[in-house]
């Protein structure tokens, strides 16, 4: 899971999350800035390969 | 939507601007904490797997009723995305965040088009044929755990997902 506040989600148990620097409402960056959004969805894939409980920082 | 809506709307997007960290604050007190989740692991490569995006930013197709924000304590119905739509065929409806960036460009809360390039590429098996749009903003969670997500696990079972990826607004 994406998430912009890490301690919400840690809450909620998600296994995995991408906590990333965006502002809330652009979970994947700024509109039509697709570099970055390749790179989010990139991150989360590798993210659903770790182990759960694995909390990662969006990498630019 | 009704002005009522409207105001309250309003008020918590600038309150969510002004004072991100009170807003941290306020919805992690709202947050049931929980324990005991079964374990997930990812039984084969990304390679074979099929991906579903699962989003909370309130997205659906524009042919779909919206999500209905004058409800207490929030919309917890699904709405189901075809695996086909594009960008245009999207749009978002929710009361807690601006959604002039995600209605400019749905990618920002719905990254389906990145999605089918890596498909294309071959790093993930296949782009799921259903994803599901929710509204996140709800205080009470009452419907959404008992109704809502038994409703999802079942359509992604059924469909045979191997990863869902969350995505919020």
């Amino acid at each position: 899971m994406i998430t912009l506040l890490p301690d919400v989600t840690e809450k909620t148990g998600v296994p995995r999350t991408l906590h990333v620097p965006f502002k809330l409402g652009r979970p994947c960056g700024e509109p039509f800035d697709f570099g970055t959004r390749k790179k989010v969805v990139h991150q989360l894939l590798e993210l659903a390969e770790k182990p759960a409980g694995s909390r990662l920082e969006y990498k630019n | 939507m009704k002005n009522r809506t409207k105001i309250k709307s309003k008020l918590s997007v600038a309150f969510s601007k002004n004072f991100p960290k009170a807003y941290n604050n306020f919805t992690l007190k709202h947050v049931n904490k929980q324990t005991g989740l079964p374990e997930t692991i990812l039984a084969k490569p990304l390679s074979e797997c099929k991906v579903a995006l699962l989003s909370t930013a309130g997205v659906h197709l524009k042919t779909d009723i919206p999500f209905n924000l004058d409800l207490h304590p929030g919309d917890h119905t699904i709405r189901v995305v075809p695996g086909d739509a594009s960008e245009e065929d999207l749009t978002v409806t929710h009361m807690y965040y601006d959604l002039k960036s995600a209605k400019k460009d749905t990618t920002i809360v719905f990254p389906i088009q990145q999605l089918k390039e890596l498909e294309q590429a071959g790093e993930i098996g296949a782009v799921s044929d259903v994803h599901i749009g929710l509204f996140g903003g709800i205080m009470d969670t009452e419907h959404v755990e008992a109704e809502s997500i038994p409703q999802v696990v079942e359509l992604f079972k059924n469909k045979k997902i191997d990863v869902a990826l969350l995505v919020p607004g």
